[in-house]
Parts: structure tokens; C-alpha cells; sequence
């Protein structure tokens, strides 16, 4: 299967090339692995950092914030056919030895897998206790608006089959897009699984919900709309799996 | 309504029409825009020209002075107003976004076939 690496980077130059080395030393076997970085109209030397180390990259020239970089990729795996597309941050907290794993899981049938720091006991990823709160009180909002427990809802570390990428393609939520785009994806009945994945603190750069108080309650008002919209919005499908 | 106001609403209309039909001849605003003021304008001198009329539906809605029902009118359609614009607006970002990303991936494409012209040049 051909597989696709799609980094989203905003003010990454310290942290990229260690992360696509990362990419680039990661095993997995029988598949093809590219990766694409997005620079998402960076202010530093992200994009000077790519042409001189002959990354491939995707240049944004505004800053469309983080879900249209991401989509940005998505339709960079559809229209050179990959099989399956894995986001991943260019800030050094994902593990790239799980990538097989995703990969696995959705050679299992499922539709997007998410890497999850809260269901296993793996992650060195110390999260404060506001964010613990924040973070447990989505996962219980998209219970009740889809019936099934996702544990680790923010997550960026995802990968997802064809259909999903095809999904993506047509419509994705501009900010904050991770728990929206699960609630639709269930609700249209496609198969979605959490495996643990181990996640390490940010190697440079700031996260875009630290810069000031306001920002993590903006988030929680912003996010938790949009899951409610999104539930009432999207029409339940029962899907027949192996159909 | 006194003769004051009147004049004075009127003149306003009248000056946002002449004020309009410069910006559509200068191109300074979409007509379709300009369209959505005059109507706004069209509304107020309906609105002072049949007083009478608007005398019943004031006293039903219980707003004492007519004046004031006018002025609730006009906000009312200024709200309006506002909400188509907010909403191009959104029609407008999410072109900005699809552009921008459609640019990314063509600069892409034609870097790598940059790449691939310069490799089979260099082996030549």
C-alpha cells in the first residue's frame, strides 16, 4: 500500500528535519512511505529549511491554521492516489515506530484509526490537569451525541483509508478539527479504532492554546459547538461492513 | 411623524441613493451591494410615505411613535444587512482557503518537475 505522511508545520524549523528523519528511519514493512510537509505560511525559516534539506513540502503562502493545512494534505493524497494518509505533528511529539501499528489497524477494516495518550499507561505525555478535564469532558460529549467512547479526542496523530481521505477532501472544519471530524465520521457509520500510542512533550515551538488564558476557553466553547452542530447536522448512516 | 423628521429622513435617502449610484459608477462597490442599500432606502420612503398605514401595524405591535417603528424597521433590515455580510464573508474565506491550498500543491507538481528537468539535464 502506498502510504502518506502529511505534516502540518507552523513555525517548525527547529523541529522538522528531525521529525522527517524520523519519518525516514521508521520501519514498515511492505508498504511505501512518503511523507509531505505542509508549511502553513510560517514566519520563521521553516520553508528556507525545506528547500535547502530537498524536503518535500507544500507551501501555503497565507496561514490557513491548523485543519486547512491538514486538508491541504488530505487532497495531496487524493490526487496522487495513496492508499492510506497518516497525519502526523512536525513538532517532535509523535513516535514514528507506531506508524505501522496505524497502518495495521486499518488493514483490519477500520476506516481511521487515532492514536490515543489515554488509553494506555505508554505515553510520556504530561498533560495539565485543566487540559485532562477539557480533554475528558469531549470525549464524553461525543459519547452522547455518537454512542461511542473516543479516549483521546484532540489527538493529531491519525490515520485514515480512501474513503476518509475522499471525506476530507470535500469538507474539513478550518480550526480546532480533530473532534468535530470524529463525531461526523461516526455518525456517517464508518469504522473508527484507538490504539495507545506513546507521545513525548513538543521539542520547540509553543502550542497555539498556550499563548494566552483566553485561548483554552475559546477552544472548550468553540470545540463543544461545533460537536453539537456537527451530531445534529450529519445524518446517521448504518453502514454493512464488508459491503 | 413632524414635517422636521421627515425632511430629514428623506434627505438621508436621498443622499445614500446619489452616494450609491457614484460608488457603482466608480467601482468602489458590487452593484449587487448597492442594490441590498437602496432596497434598505426603498423600505424607509415606503415607510414615511404611507404613515397612515403604518399607524395600524404600529399600534398593534404597541410602539407608541411611528417614528420609532421606522427606526426599528431600519434596524431590522440593517441586521439584515449585516448577516449577508458576514456570510460572504465565510463564502469568501473558504475560496481564499481553497485557492491557497490548490496553489501549494501546483507549486509542489512544479518544483518536482524542476527536479526531474534538472536531473535528466545534468546526467546529458
Amino acid at each position: 500500500m502506498r502510504v502518506l505522511v502529511i505534516i502540518p508545520a507552523y513555525n517548525e524549523e527547529k523541529s522538522i528535519l528531525s521529525t522527517v528523519k524520523s519519518l525516514k528511519d521508521a520501519k514498515v514493512k511492505g508498504h511505501t512511505l512518503d511523507y509531505v510537509v505542509i508549511n502553513d505560511g510560517s514566519k520563521d525559516n521553516t520553508k528556507q529549511v525545506c528547500l535547502d534539506n530537498h524536503l518535500n513540502f507544500i507551501n501555503l503562502p497565507i496561514n490557513l491554521g491548523i485543519g486547512g493545512a491538514v486538508q491541504t494534505g488530505y487532497k495531496y493524497a487524493y490526487y496522487n492516489n495513496y492508499d492510506i494518509a497518516i497525519q502526523f505533528d512536525g513538532d517532535g511529539q509523535h513516535d514514528a515506530s507506531y506508524i505501522s501499528s496505524l497502518i495495521n489497524e486499518i488493514e483490519q477494516g477500520n476506516d481511521i484509526v487515532i492514536g490515543s495518550r489515554f488509553i494506555s499507561k505508554l505515553s510520556e505525555f504530561r498533560s495539565t490537569g485543566i487540559r485532562r478535564i477539557g480533554i475528558n469532558f469531549l470525549s464524553f460529549l461525543i459519547k452522547l451525541c455518537t454512542g461511542k467512547r473516543i479516549y483521546d479526542p484532540t489527538s493529531g496523530f491519525r490515520a485514515c483509508n480512501t474513503k476518509i481521505i475522499k471525506e476530507f477532501v470535500n469538507d474539513y472544519p478550518i480550526d480546532y478539527p480533530e473532534p468535530d471530524t470524529i463525531v461526523s465520521i461516526i455518525k456517517k457509520g464508518y469504522k473508527v479504532s484507538e490504539i495507545p500510542v506513546k507521545m513525548k512533550e513538543r521539542t520547540s515551538g509553543v502550542s497555539s492554546l498556550n499563548t494566552n488564558i483566553f485561548k483554552p476557553l475559546y477552544y472548550m466553547i468553540k470545540v463543544s459547538m461545533a460537536i453539537i452542530i456537527t451530531s445534529l447536522s450529519t445524518k446517521k448512516v448504518r453502514v454493512n461492513n464488508g459491503q | 411623524m413632524d414635517n422636521n423628521l421627515m425632511i430629514f429622513l428623506v434627505s438621508i435617502c436621498l443622499i445614500t441613493l446619489l452616494l450609491m449610484y457614484r460608488m457603482v459608477k466608480k467601482k468602489k462597490i458590487l452593484f449587487k451591494h448597492a442594490l441590498m442599500w437602496c432596497f434598505l432606502d426603498l423600505i424607509l420612503l415606503i415607510c414615511i410615505f404611507t404613515l397612515p398605514y403604518l399607524r395600524i401595524i404600529s399600534d398593534f405591535i404597541g410602539i407608541e411613535k411611528i417614528s420609532n417603528m421606522i427606526f426599528l424597521f431600519g434596524f431590522l433590515v440593517l441586521l439584515a444587512i449585516c448577516i449577508g455580510l458576514t456570510t460572504n464573508v465565510a463564502e469568501h474565506r473558504l475560496k481564499i482557503i481553497k485557492l491557497s491550498q490548490e496553489q501549494g500543491i501546483l507549486e509542489n507538481k512544479l518544483r518536482g518537475l524542476e527536479d526531474e528537468y534538472y536531473k535528466k539535464n545534468n546526467n546529458k
